[in-house]
């Protein structure tokens, strides 16, 4: 699905939205709006999702998160790497972003692979990105294949319902995590892999839920929004599980 | 002597099995830890010193590094095989600690400066003033109280707790509860997949208030005056207030708004398929004690019966 500049002027306002300084008889209205607009409640998914994606990344480089400690605790050779020093009021930074950049936000952060991300966003801010890009909101065919319970619409039903959420970006960075973590497995300790790999299904169990909602509902903007948020919580895990197995080998 | 430990790396090896020595920290020091095996728990004191005792193998040593602002302790063997070494700290309360194991429980206590603490297998729990913390366990429970700034507390397959936090927090579990109690604070982010939320603090104008879960419910007390834009979204789930609603236009039987009072702040609740609660302060407690109490003795059970299980000599983990 392609997002462009879109003339809708409630696009302008979902940063505003999203920060909570929206003036409430506003925000009702906007909520209303979002109701019956799958555009703007992709957007704000997505816009939630960056936003989330960027306050996590900005304050800290890869070597001053908290599981490559845990892995120098263990490696033959401890090494120390240089530590990032946010602003101190780094968390309540207003990311004040147009919809364009939004999107190309959305499509930096979903484009980089398992193995470059973090990288790559901790050593450079969100750039300014070019109009008119691409901003899928992500989803993985991987959850969809571990659905427990039945549908309840078709197969070629939920593909068409879901297909303005698909992003092979997405389903690439997740194929890679999930890689890394069955290449690292014979690393981790048994107790671990099991419990990291019954959350996961748990979280894949919820992803699947949530698509086959969309699926039945695809202007909701809350399940949208609850879906990628959910998506989200599964690369932070597997990101988890593949530096507990990287920081062992 | 003593000064001499805080500028040069100092390795202690000893036949015996406790470590104690105490060193000069600089002023505005950082101690990190990163264990492998063992428990490490903080404490802090009025001097500008580091006390460490260890418990631990005969052929284990302890070093203390000194270099650039951060004091690293850590265990050592002869053949670099990784060790099991059980810490105790004493530190200035100012110092800040970055803290991490992976079987091990982290206990931190008083510390004003800026803390982080991970472990993989065990809890974690920061008590105390700090500047802000960040704590998390893939397995075990991770709890904060008492802190002064931003607040982060996560964990994988077990509760995440705050209480008597007020500044920025951010709580999530994937596969456990989260609880937020006594909160004074203006800006929180509480989430599960599986598990309940619950959270009972202040409700402050334009403060962000939001707590999400997939399969669990979401409990929130909101005080008699609180003034809020409240948001409920459900698929499945159900939701229920013990105080009357100011109903106002349409609502959609599974997602509605309303507002209490001035609707100074912003509250979104978020189920997927369990109850969204509205209750008053006070009210649950005794149930919500109950059902912490009686996970406490589940999990004194299965930790008992895990240690039970997990006897060596020296406690290594290969």
């Amino acid at each position: 699905m392609t997002i462009t500049p879109a003339h809708d002027p409630w696009t302008d306002r979902l940063s505003e939205y999203v920060d909570g300084e929206m003036r409430p008889v506003d925000r009702e209205a906007l909520e209303h709006h979002l109701a019956g607009c799958p555009a703007c409640s992709v957007a704000l998914a997505e816009l939630r999702s960056v936003v989330a994606r960027a306050h996590a990344l900005e304050d800290r480089a890869p070597a001053d998160d908290l599981w490559p400690g845990i892995a120098t605790a263990i490696a033959a050779t401890p090494r120390r790497a240089p530590v990032a020093r946010p602003p101190a009021d780094w968390w309540r930074r207003r990311l004040d972003l147009t919809l364009p950049q939004l999107a190309a936000a959305a499509l930096v952060v979903a484009a980089l692979s398992a193995g470059t991300m973090w990288i790559a966003l901790a050593r450079s801010p969100l750039r300014a990105p070019a109009p008119g890009a691409t901003a899928p909101v992500a989803s993985s065919p991987a959850a969809a294949s571990q659905q427990t319970a039945p549908a309840p619409a078709s197969p070629t039903a939920v593909t068409a319902a879901t297909a303005d959420v698909v992003n092979p970006r997405y389903d690439r960075a997740v194929a890679e995590l999930e890689q890394a973590l069955a290449d690292g497995r014979g690393r981790l300790d048994p107790r671990t892999l099991q419990v990291l790999e019954q959350n996961l299904r748990t979280i894949d169990r919820a992803i699947g839920e949530a698509r086959r909602a969309v699926a039945a509902d695809p202007a909701n903007a809350w399940l949208r929004s609850h879906l990628a948020t959910t998506m989200k919580r599964k690369v932070d895990l597997l990101r988890t599980a593949a530096m507990l197995t990287a920081g062992r080998g | 002597m003593i000064a001499m430990l805080a500028v040069l790396t100092a390795a202690v090896f000893s036949t015996a099995t406790h470590t104690d020595t105490t060193f000069v920290a600089r002023s505005g020091a950082r101690l990190e830890i990163n264990n492998f095996g063992g428990d490490i728990a903080v404490e802090t004191w009025t001097r500008n010193a580091v006390r460490v005792e260890a418990d631990h193998g005969a052929r284990v040593g302890v070093v203390v590094d000194a270099d650039a602002g951060v004091v690293e302790v850590r265990a050592t063997t002869r053949l670099g095989v990784p060790t099991t070494v059980d810490f105790r700290l004493t530190v200035p309360r100012g110092m800040s600690l970055k803290l991490t194991t992976i079987h091990g429980d982290i206990d931190v206590k008083g510390v004003e400066g800026d803390v982080e603490a991970s472990s993989v297998q065990g809890d974690v729990s920061v008590g105390g003033p700090a500047r802000s913390v960040k704590a998390g366990s893939v397995e075990g429970d991770a709890s904060v109280s008492g802190a002064r700034g931003k607040v982060e507390v996560s964990s994988v397959n077990a509760d995440a707790s705050a209480e008597h936090v007020a500044g920025p927090i951010s709580i999530s579990s994937v596969n456990g509860d989260v609880t937020l109690s006594a909160v004074e604070s203006d800006d929180v982010e509480a989430s599960t997949i599986n598990g309940e939320v619950r959270y009972e603090g202040a409700i402050r104008d334009r403060g962000s208030y939001r707590f999400s879960s997939h399969d669990g419910g979401i409990t929130v007390a909101i005080p008699d005056r609180a003034g809020a834009a409240v948001s409920v979204s459900t698929f499945s789930g159900g939701f229920s207030s013990a105080f009357p609603i100011p109903w106002s236009g349409a609502r959609r039987s599974n997602q509605f708004s309303f507002t209490l009072g001035n609707g100074g702040a912003r509250i979104e609740l978020e189920s997927f398929q369990g109850e969204i609660r509205l209750q008053r302060p006070g009210t649950g407690k005794d149930r919500m004690k109950e059902r912490d109490a009686e996970k406490s003795k589940a999990k004194h059970r299965a930790k008992t019966h895990d240690d039970g299980d997990d006897e060596s000599d020296e406690g290594n983990r290969p």
